[in-house]
């Protein structure tokens, strides 16, 4: 595959690639951080300014803002959108964005699949190929009542899907063959995104930016502002419980989590399920999840008050000890105890506990009833 | 540990001695983990105690440690460290890690485990499983069929790693315990930094812990003719269904057969397909796990490599303890298929009996050593 390069319109949507910094040189734009800033009135530059903060705030990035316009352009936004992000020097906005871009370009691959699945394939394959590294073949293979579009290798495919939730990504569930994995074309184009996500997550941090122009600077320091106006704040301060005394495996996914890793599904679950269970307020542990990458304030709500049985009328029990082994969440040390739930933690005492809450439990019923909540958010 | 065995100064002397023997017998065939300079080392001492967070330069460094602490249990971590001395996990420098696997035997619940596995209350007393009460400890024996269960497990783990899972044959060894399992090693600089969560999906994958019968039916929700294109566990599935009810296992033929319990056959099926390895071994890659040709501390055997898992004898091979006769007094001893014969079973015995029998009777803290 390395053979194959992109043409301008697919570089226009691969705007991190090196390919389309040469782009925009042959096309006569070539220009320093410095040049930008005296460009400032250049349409690309709003578009930048709106694509940073639409994927920082909103979490997304609208398809329509940027349709139509020329390939150099699109390429462009993205480089004035990544300046500004890398100015914040904020992380979680680093990951925000960087997870927002890997979304849109995961949407204009599916766009292209659904209007010739043929033309579809040879851009995704390629992405994989030239953009990851990861050769991802073309199979046309049926097995059992399904007709398999392309194939990805076993490692690859782990590295891609283990941060996604297990119940519908995980290998078990998947078509597998001589190291093989083998997926249709709309599940390939998902599975993209994590990994696009670090490569523009590393592009950007890779960006230098010593002498940032007024305009650049005054951007990222509005993109804050606004960050700090409309994103929940961490629970550390609202929280009525003691996090000492949370069990080990909590107290290290919190840290995980606020370090702003996208932490795996069945780890989201798990903490969700303790903190309702512990008696956090609803508004705390949405807040916990904000520095969540791909943190989505109304889904998190609906799952968390979902799993607090607040809507569908079923609260969720916490995954007992020996299911968080399975799942490698548990951090035991030797405050645990031989305790099998993480409520029964003895640091615990005296955490208010709401009715009906609380206890081992876990097993198969999570495990059931797990497949209603969507794997994206949390 | 020793303690709780109830092994004496005499028969710690005994092991001691004949573990000492068998080290510099051994010292020149001793297997060294490749990039053993990046692993961390760990030692079974013979007062009980772990020390962990050693380190070996070189082969030379790491036998001659061996030779002159004569531990009771040597293992390394199968986790590449930039730092393995280092005691807090987290700043060793994980650099990544081999992939473990372990099958225990008790685990698969075979029925001789309620037959040869017995209790040992406080007055000296012995009890089946069933019988027990707080205090008494339990022993656990290996027979011959324990090792048959456990090969069968193996040679299903194999298959799905190999045929499934595409790991290079050349990459994985497999090794008996020393006592009743096996580890099977796979060693493939390629799959080296796969993290915790692939590798708990690897295990998921084996033991269909997250399976469920409706995963099944959407592989099997087709028609005959395509039951044939099935790969992986479903095709496994499918193959136990066919035996079991000698049908194209399709889902309208298994709810005409089974008269609408589908569920049931396809959990069935699935039962016998999962390999039962412990979670914990492969996901856990802070792990220590014992040096392949060590002796084994509940043995006295060693950690046996098997080339050929199906002509293994791991009862007589991992042998590694000497024969000459040693006195000792037996409290209680379940037949014991070892080096080829047939011992006991024993009951409030004294007798002479080859040493490397005598080390298994002593490690299970069931005899002791007569002067």
């Amino acid at each position: 595959m390395s053979g194959v390069s992109f043409g301008a319109e697919e570089l226009g949507d691969l705007p991190f690639l090196p390919e389309a910094g040469d782009l925009i040189m042959r096309r006569g734009y070539a220009m320093s951080i410095s040049e930008l800033a005296e460009n400032w009135n250049e349409p690309f530059i709003r578009a930048g300014i709106d694509r940073a903060r639409s994927a920082v705030i909103g979490g997304g990035i609208d398809p329509g803002a940027l349709d139509g316009m020329p390939p150099e352009h699109r390429i462009l936004s993205f480089v004035v959108a990544a300046l500004i992000v890398r100015a914040t020097d904020n992380q979680y906005a680093i990951r925000r964005f960087a997870l927002a871009e890997a979304r849109y370009l995961e949407d204009r691959v599916m766009r292209r699949i659904r209007t010739n699945a043929e033309d579809g394939r040879l851009l995704l394959t390629a992405i994989y190929s030239r953009v990851l590294g990861m050769p991802l073949v073309a199979s046309a293979r049926r097995i059992g009542g399904q007709v398999f579009d392309v194939r990805l290798g076993l490692k690859h495919y782990l590295s891609l899907s283990s941060s996604l939730d297990a119940s519908r990504w995980g290998i078990v569930t998947r078509a597998v063959d001589g190291g093989q994995v083998y997926m249709k074309l709309e599940d390939a184009s998902r599975l993209l995104r994590s990994g696009i996500a670090g490569i523009i997550e590393n592009r950007i941090m890779s960006m230098k930016i010593a002498d940032l122009p007024g305009p650049l600077a005054e951007e990222a320091s509005g993109l804050l502002k606004e960050m700090a106006r409309t994103r929940p704040s961490a629970p550390a301060g609202n929280a009525p419980i003691d996090r000492s005394r949370y069990p080990p495996c909590v107290r290290s996914l919190l840290k995980r989590l606020e370090s702003g890793e996208n932490l795996p599904h069945s780890a989201r679950f798990f903490l969700a399920t303790f903190m309702v269970n512990a008696g956090v307020p609803i508004d705390d542990v949405v807040a916990a999840f904000s520095r969540s990458p791909d943190f989505n304030e109304r889904i998190t709500r609906y799952q968390v008050e979902h799993i607090a049985g607040i809507k569908g009328g079923k609260r969720y029990s916490v995954p007992s000890c020996s299911k968080l082994e399975a799942q490698g969440l548990c951090a035991r040390d030797e405050t645990c105890n031989d305790i099998r739930s993480p409520m029964s933690y003895p640091g615990r005492r005296g955490i208010p506990r709401p009715d009906g809450g609380g206890g081992g439990g876990g097993g198969t019923g999570i495990r059931r009833r797990r497949d209603r909540i969507s794997e994206d958010e949390l | 540990m020793a303690e709780g065995r109830g092994l004496g100064a005499e028969e710690i002397e005994f092991l001691r001695t004949s573990y000492r023997e068998y080290y510099y017998r051994a010292s020149a065939s001793l297997w060294i983990p490749h990039h053993l300079e990046s692993r961390e080392i760990g030692f079974l001492t013979f007062d009980g105690y772990f020390r962990r967070h050693l380190r070996a330069n070189s082969p030379g460094e790491f036998t001659t440690s061996i030779l002159r602490e004569v531990p009771w249990g040597v293992f390394y971590s199968v986790s590449l460290y930039e730092d393995p001395e280092n005691p807090e996990m987290d700043r060793k420098g994980w650099m990544g890690a081999d992939i473990a696997f372990d099958i225990d035997v008790k685990d698969l619940h075979p029925q001789c485990i309620d037959e040869h596995d017995f209790l040992i209350c406080g007055d000296g007393s012995v009890h089946a499983l069933a019988d027990g009460s707080p205090g008494c400890r339990r022993v656990d024996w290996v027979c011959p069929n324990c090792v048959e269960v456990g090969r069968r497990e193996v040679l299903k783990l194999l298959d799905v790693l190999q045929r499934d899972l595409g790991m290079r044959p050349d990459a994985i060894s497999i090794y008996f315990s020393g006592h009743r399992g096996f580890h099977l090693h796979v060693e493939d600089e390629e799959l080296l930094d796969i993290g915790r969560e692939a590798r708990a999906q690897i295990v998921d994958y084996l033991t269909l812990s997250s399976y469920n019968p409706g995963l099944a039916e959407g592989f099997l929700r087709t028609s005959g003719a395509y039951l044939d294109t099935l790969v992986g566990w479903p095709r496994r599935i499918a193959d136990a269904l066919r035996r079991r009810y000698g049908i194209s296992p399709t889902l309208d033929a298994l709810a005409a057969v089974t008269r609408g319990n589908v569920d049931a056959a396809i959990e069935a099926a699935a039962s016998e397909v999962r390999v039962r390895v412990d979670p914990q071994v492969t996901m856990d890659v802070s792990r220590i796990f014992r040096l392949p040709t060590s002796l084994n501390e509940k043995t006295g055997m060693m950690k046996l490599r098997c080339d050929d898992i199906v002509t293994c004898d791991p009862l007589s091979d991992a042998v590694a303890i000497g024969e000459e006769p040693v006195k000792v007094e037996i409290s209680y001893a379940p037949k014991l298929h070892l080096g080829g014969y047939v011992y006991g079973p024993f009951k409030l015995t004294t007798m002479r009996l080859p040493a490397f029998v005598a080390a298994f009777l002593i490690s299970k803290g069931v005899a002791k050593v007569v002067k």
